[in-house]
């Protein structure tokens, strides 16, 4: 992985990232994926993708809304909180 | 100046049962272990909150309650130290990410509501692995803990600020979160037992998420039988956790204990590799030697995809955490960064949030899951852990539970792994498989290095076997006649660069 996808992925993720930071993280990256490599050896041809232990498929209830004691002091916790809001910066220049 | 009777002091149990008949006052535990902790915390570094008023108020409501005539509660008095990504209502909850900087959730996680209830007193929160991302505590963004029986190694992580408070008695109980082994492996480090519990056991409403397929609490305690209690408080079904199985945990904690005699207990041979270190490995064995003369049969195993489960356990947590952590931007709490425009504010405040380790997860993740890398690495990954699941249900076909070491080595020296990632996510290699495949995982004390650094043991069972397990792990805990009580930090060696360094 080389400074320019990391760049990339970064800005996927939301993370400014400072020059030198992306050198190390360029190199550390490599060695990690390079380490995941491994999997290629292990035959999953027609195996189905297990994305949870089993037996937890999506287990319902009935949907009922109940009401937060305390609605402002949830909004309380922002920088940016304003009245009932969050207030944050321009989403366009 | 409060002390303890030495028989309270090595068993959580005992200090709540001498509360409810009076022979000892909430108050005088609670003080008991904020003096050591005042003693020693400042080189241990275990806590990242501990607030003396607000635990002795805590003590002395329990006093108020028994001496009203109400004594019921499995944990009456008995302190319980909390890793600080479970949410403790008006209480600094940090993940040791300096991205929630003095965050108070508004409530607390249904685990700790349940100690609480059962009368437990919330004794403080522990240090850990930033959004308990580390095998070290290393990765803390408020400074490392250390390792109360060596004080220049590492307690493990991620949950090591818990393992370190009840090795170094501290806390009798603590709590922990166990995605890859971050129970389990500081248990084994600190020497005290961890308990990984079957996924969906224990609630994780108000545990922040880290890799959600995998992520579960479980406790830590001096001994297999506190750890027990402990776990008969926390567990069971919560409607809030749509992940929480519909168990009913009573005859599952009341079944009658096992014998060993005719007990299978599966050894598997990738178990006893190289890179396992040879004092770890005699101790396992002596293990193996005490179940067999207590009647156990021991099965060979197989399970060749054991050096699997660590690429596949990362490229999991990788891509789950990066969805996760998303949340993380400034916007509804923690610090925000100033900048006029607002995709500039996000990547502005994670970048001066996270650390280099929580920043390595979520581009690796984000990698995982980005157009044109999905299926070589994500859904890759998903499918060998099909096959590692496989290969549990069929190991369990042939024996009752696996055995073998926690962490391949003891507790390891401050700073040798910090700067090698791959080296750090070695440390998983036989604490991955289990939480990939949802099953119950105990770490026990086994044995001690000649240099007197802990080893663990590891019990590994299928799904919903925890208190089966447990009940093994207090046989075998019997057989190997350890002595199992906090240690003294003052009188272990020392660490080589002076006090712990602190963040805050």
């Amino acid at each position: 992985m080389d400074g320019a996808e990391v760049r990339r992925i970064a800005s996927l993720a939301r993370l400014e990232l400072a020059d030198a930071e992306v050198d190390r993280f360029a190199s550390q990256l490599t060695a990690i994926l390079g380490y995941f490599e491994k999997l290629r050896e292990v035959a999953t041809e027609g195996v189905p993708p297990a994305s949870h232990p089993p037996e937890l498929k999506g287990p319902v209830r009935p949907d009922v809304a109940a009401p937060w004691p305390d609605p402002a002091g949830l909004v309380n916790l922002s920088r940016g909180a304003e009245g009932e809001f969050f207030r944050v910066p321009r989403v366009l220049e | 100046m409060a002390r303890l009777p030495p028989e309270l002091t090595r068993s959580a149990r005992a200090i709540a049962d001498a509360v409810r008949s009076r022979k000892v006052s909430a108050r005088d535990v609670a003080d008991h272990y904020l003096e050591r902790a005042a003693r020693h915390d400042g080189t241990v570094h275990a806590f990242l909150h501990l607030d003396p008023a607000a635990i002795r108020a805590e003590a002395d409501a329990v006093d108020r309650r028994v001496a009203a005539g109400d004594a019921s509660g499995a944990l009456l008095g008995v302190p319980v130290a909390i890793k600080d990504n479970l949410c403790t209502r008006g209480v600094p909850t940090t993940c040791a990410s300096k991205i929630l900087a003095d965050y108070r959730p508004p409530y607390d996680a249904t685990v700790v509501a349940r100690i609480r209830a059962a009368g437990g007193v919330v004794f403080g929160k522990t240090n850990l692995d930033e959004f308990a991302m580390g095998a070290s505590t290393e990765n803390s963004g408020y400074g490392t803990t250390r390792n109360p029986r060596d004080l220049a190694r590492v307690p493990g992580g991620s949950s090591g600020g818990s393992a370190a408070a009840v090795a170094a008695g501290f806390a009798p109980l603590a709590l922990g979160s166990d995605t890859g082994g971050s129970v389990r492996q500081p248990a084994s480090l600190c020497g005290v037992v961890g308990l990984r519990p079957t996924y969906g056991l224990v609630s994780r409403y108000g545990l922040i998420a880290f890799a959600s397929s995998l992520d579960q609490v479980g406790p830590l305690a001096l001994n297999v039988d506190d750890t027990m209690l402990l776990m008969e408080v926390i567990g069971g079904h919560d409607p809030r956790d749509s992940t929480s199985r519909k168990v009913d945990l009573a005859p599952l904690a009341k079944a009658p204990a096992p014998t060993l005699a005719g007990l299978k207990v599966g050894v598997p041979a990738e178990y006893k590799v190289e890179g396992v270190e040879p004092e770890v490995r005699a101790a396992v064995e002596r293990c193996e030697q005490l179940l067999v003369k207590a009647g156990a049969r021991l099965v060979p195993l197989a399970l060749p995809l054991t050096p699997y489960a660590i690429p596949t356990y990362y490229l999991v947590v990788t891509s789950e955490a990066s969805s996760n952590l998303a949340r993380f931007d400034g916007v509804r709490y923690g610090p925000r960064a100033d900048a006029r425009e607002l995709s500039h504010m996000y990547g502005l405040t994670r970048a001066q949030g996270f650390g280099d380790e929580v920043k390595r997860r979520i581009m690796l993740g984000t990698f995982a899951l980005s157009a044109g890398y999905f299926d070589a690495y994500y859904k890759k990954s998903l499918q060998v852990r099909q096959r590692i699941l496989q290969e549990f249900t069929e190991a369990f076909t042939k024996c009752d539970f696996v055995l073998g070491p926690t962490a391949p080595t003891a507790a390891f020296p401050i700073g040798e792994k910090a700067s090698d990632p791959v080296q750090m996510y070695l440390c998983d290699v036989f604490t991955a498989p289990a939480p990939l495949a949802g099953l119950p995982a105990l770490s026990i004390p086994c044995g001690t290095t000649k240099g007197g650094l802990p080893i663990g043991a590891q019990l590994q069972g299928p799904a919903c076997s925890d208190f089966r397990m447990l009940r093994v792990a207090r046989e075998l805990e019997k057989l190997l006649a350890l002595d199992l009580v906090p240690c003294d930090p003052a009188s272990a060696p020392a660490p080589t660069n002076g006090g712990a360094s602190r963040g805050r």
